[in-house]
């Protein structure tokens, strides 16, 4: 399966994604992350945002270049390294960015045509917002990140 | 019969409760759009339905699973009849005669049989359900440790017996057991492969592990399969006068394929699937219009839709009343009970009797909830399970973490259902049945702790001294032997 909409994004659209992100992480962080270890937010977030939107852009880079000549079984693998980390990073960073990073990621596995990149981004961004609310706010569980 | 109706009344008067009843009507349109989106599964719906039950009581959360369970179960017919995509496993016998009517330009025919016949089936299932679970879960008080275990392990090999793949059926519940024995033991309270983690002194938790297999299993598979090869066919407009038809005339097959239904679905392992092909197979030998099926027969149709309709009732029977899930579903509805505290068995119609005609009465409802959407929005269910995957399967796997996280607020639970995604991918790529899994799991620790129990009173011996529970240890035996002896008979008659 040939991966035509990565090989055809552009590299600004996928800095633009990576701003659009890193703004709703400084959004979100202002009003509700607070670090459990040091309890601060100002101070502690940069360190996480850059360490998993470097890792984000390595596996997307990776994903362009590499996704062509690979089958999909290395898709599957790709599709699980990123839940894995989304996981992982929910012990450091908040929950709900790193499940909006793996619906980025895994939409990117699975399509196919050239889709419009801000409309996966406003439905991704409703669908884990619609997720906090209810799970977060109506269900009132506690996510790592939040307090 | 002063008991039934006073349980009876209060089980309407559950679902009376406008809260309950909206609960009802959500359950089946939610249903209905599990069912008629190719890679979403009943048990894979169902599944991810639990973690928005938390906050609410048994009552509406099972009011939602069961109309979910039994609409689904519909649901999957529309898109196999209209674009030849079955929605569910069990609906891909719909498709052989629906999809071909739909070619020729009869898809309403086709669909309103197929939600006629489901309809038909389901009441009948539920009808049955009220009628066998009360008596079975009587019976139920007087079963022992050792009737118990004969119970498990029937449930168990008649999955071997039943499955398609007999030798992949006993591998799979093999690996049930065997994670079924992690933990703490239950008996002596000694840690059982845990490596030293906490994480694992409870075992497995079931609802993470049926997501995982079920659920991510289900999105990974698509990913290697390459989703994009579902090409959604354009529907052929209705070319034909002839759009509905006369339930009497088809009275035959709707009955007896019903029945079968109803009577797979008790079986453990079997499932709706199986009932609709055993169904299937059965109407197009006895029709009299033989040659019309596979070219497009209503008959072929009615046949299947009654009964994956009705294994909903019949595979509810056995669980409700002794723990035993029927189904992949069932497992699914298990665990579900045991999140909500629940114990399956004789204990459940006594002390929540409420709940329990709840549900009866939820699955009759259900059922005509779903004839008055499926009547009005066949065209909108088309058009729902038109979502493209690439945003469909990002929501399953977000639902996935977001569902298993809540359970237990546990970051170990959502590896635990990572893996086991894994684990369903594998089994799905080389067809191994990951229902199987499940039902080793849950029935591994019943066929652990009553055999344990019952060597406890009274060694081996014990075991001859209860007739019942020999039978069904001999019925078990009989199924691992079956497939071997099915096996030499086509090899000699080939």
């Amino acid at each position: 399966m040939r991966l035509n909409f990565l090989n055809k994004l552009k590299l600004e659209n996928v800095f633009l994604f990576l701003i659009f992100s890193y703004s709703i992480y400084i959004f979100l962080n202002c009003f509700s992350f607070i670090d459990d270890n040091t309890g601060t937010t100002a101070g502690t977030f940069p360190k996480y945002i850059s360490f998993s939107l470097i890792i984000f852009s390595l596996v997307l880079l990776f994903s362009k270049k590499e996704l062509n000549e690979t089958n999909n079984f290395f898709k599957v693998l790709l599709s699980f390294l990123a839940i894995f980390i989304g996981i992982y990073f929910s012990n450091y960073l908040n929950f709900f960015i790193n499940l909006f990073f793996v619906f980025i990621f895994n939409s990117f596995l699975f399509q196919s045509k050239n889709n419009n990149i801000f409309k996966l981004l406003f439905i991704s961004l409703i669908f884990v917002a619609s997720l906090y609310y209810v799970f977060g706010v109506f269900l009132n569980i506690n996510f790592p990140g939040f307090e | 019969m002063e008991f039934f109706l006073d349980n009876f009344l209060l089980g309407v008067e559950s679902l009376i409760i406008p809260f309950n009843f909206l609960i009802l009507i959500i359950g089946v349109v939610v249903g209905i759009i599990i069912g008629a989106t190719p890679g979403l599964s009943p048990a894979m719906g169902v599944a991810l339905l639990i973690p928005f039950t938390y906050e609410l009581e048994s009552i509406p959360a099972f009011i939602l699973f069961i109309a979910a369970y039994q609409s689904s179960n519909y649901g999957g017919s529309i898109t196999a009849i209209t674009i030849n995509a079955p929605g569910t496993p069990s609906s891909a016998v719909t498709a052989i005669d629906g999809y071909e009517l739909t070619k020729k330009g009869k898809y309403k025919l086709a669909l309103n049989s197929a939600l006629k016949a489901s309809v038909f089936g389901g009441l009948v299932g539920a009808l049955i359900l009220i009628l066998f679970a009360i008596p079975v879960a009587k019976y139920a008080v007087y079963l022992g440790s050792a009737e118990y275990f004969g119970l498990a392990l029937f449930g168990l090999t008649s999955v071997v017996a039943f499955g398609k793949k007999p030798l992949k059926a006993l591998f799979a519940i093999c690996l049930g057991l065997i994670l079924s024995t992690i933990g703490i033991d239950r008996i002596s309270g000694e840690e059982r492969f845990t490596f030293g983690s906490i994480d694992f002194y409870d075992g497995f938790s079931l609802i993470p592990v049926m997501i995982g297999l079920f659920a991510l299993g289900e999105v990974f598979y698509k990913l290697e399969q390459d989703s994009n090869k579902i090409k959604v066919k354009k529907v052929i407009e209705n070319i034909t006068s002839e759009t509905k038809i006369k339930i009497k005339n088809y009275m035959s097959v709707l009955v007896n394929s019903s029945l079968i239904g109803t009577f797979i679905g008790i079986i453990p392992g079997a499932g709706s699937t199986i009932a609709s092909f055993i169904s299937y197979g059965r109407a197009s030998k006895k029709s009299e219009n033989k040659e019309e099926f596979g070219k497009g027969s209503v008959e072929g149709i009615c046949a299947s839709e009654s009964a994956n309709s009705s294994s909903v009732g019949g595979a509810l029977i056995p669980l409700l009343s002794l723990g035993i899930p029927g189904s992949a579903t069932d497992a699914v509805l298990l665990g579900a009970l045991s999140l909500h505290s629940l114990v399956p068995g004789p204990e459940l119609f006594s002390a929540n009797a409420d709940l329990v005609y709840s549900i009866f009465i939820a699955l009759f409802l259900a059922n005509i909830f779903i004839y008055f959407f499926g009547s009005i929005g066949n065209k909108v269910w088309i058009k729902i399970s038109k979502i493209p995957y690439h945003i469909l399967a990002p929501i399953i796997i977000l639902l996935c973490i977001t569902g298993t996280y809540t359970l237990k607020s546990s970051i170990f639970d959502c590896y635990i259902c990572l893996f086991f995604g894994l684990v369903g991918w594998i089994f799905k790529k080389f067809d191994y049945p990951s229902a199987a899994v499940v039902l080793g799991l849950v029935l591994g620790i019943m066929l652990e702790d009553n055999l344990r129990r019952s060597l406890m009173i009274s060694g081996y011996g014990y075991f001859l001294t209860r007739p019942g529970a020999m039978m069904l240890i001999i019925f078990s035996i009989i199924s691992l032997i079956y497939p071997i002896f099915k096996k030499i008979k086509m090899k000699t008659r080939s």
